[in-house]
């Protein structure tokens, strides 16, 4: 296969993909959004590879375009989601001739709408556990943190 | 180009410029990646800009290499071409897939934050007041994230700031817009 033949190959998967995560999403609720999306893409990295081994063609271009173009997505999905930015730029654009004062955010993230959300995500992410003396990191957040520090600590990212 | 043959599971497409640009990109990314590391570009406030910056720079000197390549073998083709835009696909991928998220992870992530606190509390446990309170006299509470946020969302011209009265820009409209159809179709909602 020519790389013309491997790009057009690694967008036929990609399409795919999409039809079945929008079904997915439609169809389904929408809890465990990111599991479905990482399967997904996997499986379709996976099915790529297949099919570049299957024609003699084991190399990584095919499959490296389609994971990083569905992580792509899926982090555009993030952003959409979670980004405290977004939430801000959508009061903005619902605000009467679409100004706000900067006190006028204190709706859009404020301890309730948004720590407690963080907070519960994490304990339903099993990173931190609830005692009834309080909180403490699980060996699975102790992962993060240690992954966090080392990212950190190699690009000189202070505190 | 021999040597190029015997790397596992590396491209061997008809084309030696296409083979050329893709291994390069991976050679540029990780000189990309030392000057990240030495330059201490992500240690700046505003991290993005400049580890952008040097991406974009090191980005120019890739596709002139490539170019250099293309002329010196007299293929200057559309499959030369092909393989420049392929190979600048993997040199932007490597930086805004693996390591642009990182730097946005652990200076901006709020989770990443209440992690980071109830992880260096001494003791075994902490309360959910005193995390929240610890936060805050850190520089990262409520009030600090909505500052830090506003100042982001000018710096990415989504909005303008008019003596602290803010105001939505275009690219503001259109970004907001664009999401909200995306949310519709996938029917998702916002945390």
């Amino acid at each position: 296969m020519n790389l013309m033949s491997t790009l057009l190959a690694s967008a036929f998967f990609l399409s795919a993909a999409l039809i079945v995560h929008v079904a997915t999403c439609r169809l389904t609720s929408d809890r465990h959004f990111m599991a479905k999306g990482l399967s997904i893409g996997c499986l379709a990295t996976l099915c790529s590879f297949a099919f570049f081994s299957w024609h003699g063609q084991a190399d990584l271009v095919g499959p490296y375009v389609v994971l990083t173009a569905w992580l792509m997505y899926l982090m555009a999905f993030i952003n959409l989601l979670n980004s405290v930015t977004l939430k801000m730029l959508a009061s903005l654009y619902q605000a009467p001739q679409q100004t706000l004062l900067e006190a006028s955010f204190k709706d859009t993230f404020n301890a309730d709408a948004g720590l407690s959300e963080r907070f519960d995500m994490l304990l339903n992410s099993g990173l931190i556990a609830q005692e009834p003396n309080g909180l403490y990191v699980t060996t699975k957040g102790q992962m993060i943190l240690l992954l966090v520090r080392i990212v950190r600590s190699a690009l000189a990212i202070p505190r | 180009m021999d040597i190029l043959s015997n790397l596992p599971l590396f491209p061997h497409y008809p084309n030696a410029i296409q083979n050329i640009a893709i291994f390069l990109a991976v050679v540029f990314f990780v000189v990309f990646l030392l000057a990240v590391v030495f330059g201490k570009t992500a240690s700046a406030e505003d991290a993005y800009r400049p580890t952008n910056r040097l991406h974009f720079r090191i980005g120019v000197l890739y596709c002139a290499t490539v170019a250099a390549f293309a002329i010196i073998k007299g293929d200057m083709g559309q499959q030369a071409a092909l393989g420049l835009l392929t190979g600048l696909y993997v040199y932007a991928t490597l930086h805004y897939v693996f390591v642009f998220p990182l730097i946005g992870l652990v200076r901006k992530s709020i989770s990443v934050e209440i992690l980071n606190t109830i992880g260096s509390a001494s003791g075994c446990c902490i309360h959910r007041d005193t995390v929240v309170n610890k936060m805050a006299s850190a520089g990262a509470g409520v009030s600090d994230v909505r500052k830090n946020r506003l100042l982001q969302m000018c710096l990415l011209q989504l909005a303008k700031n008019n003596n602290g009265q803010f105001s939505i820009s275009t690219r503001g409209k259109f970004v907001h817009v664009t999401g909200e159809r995306v949310l519709q179709l996938f029917k998702l909602k916002r945390l």
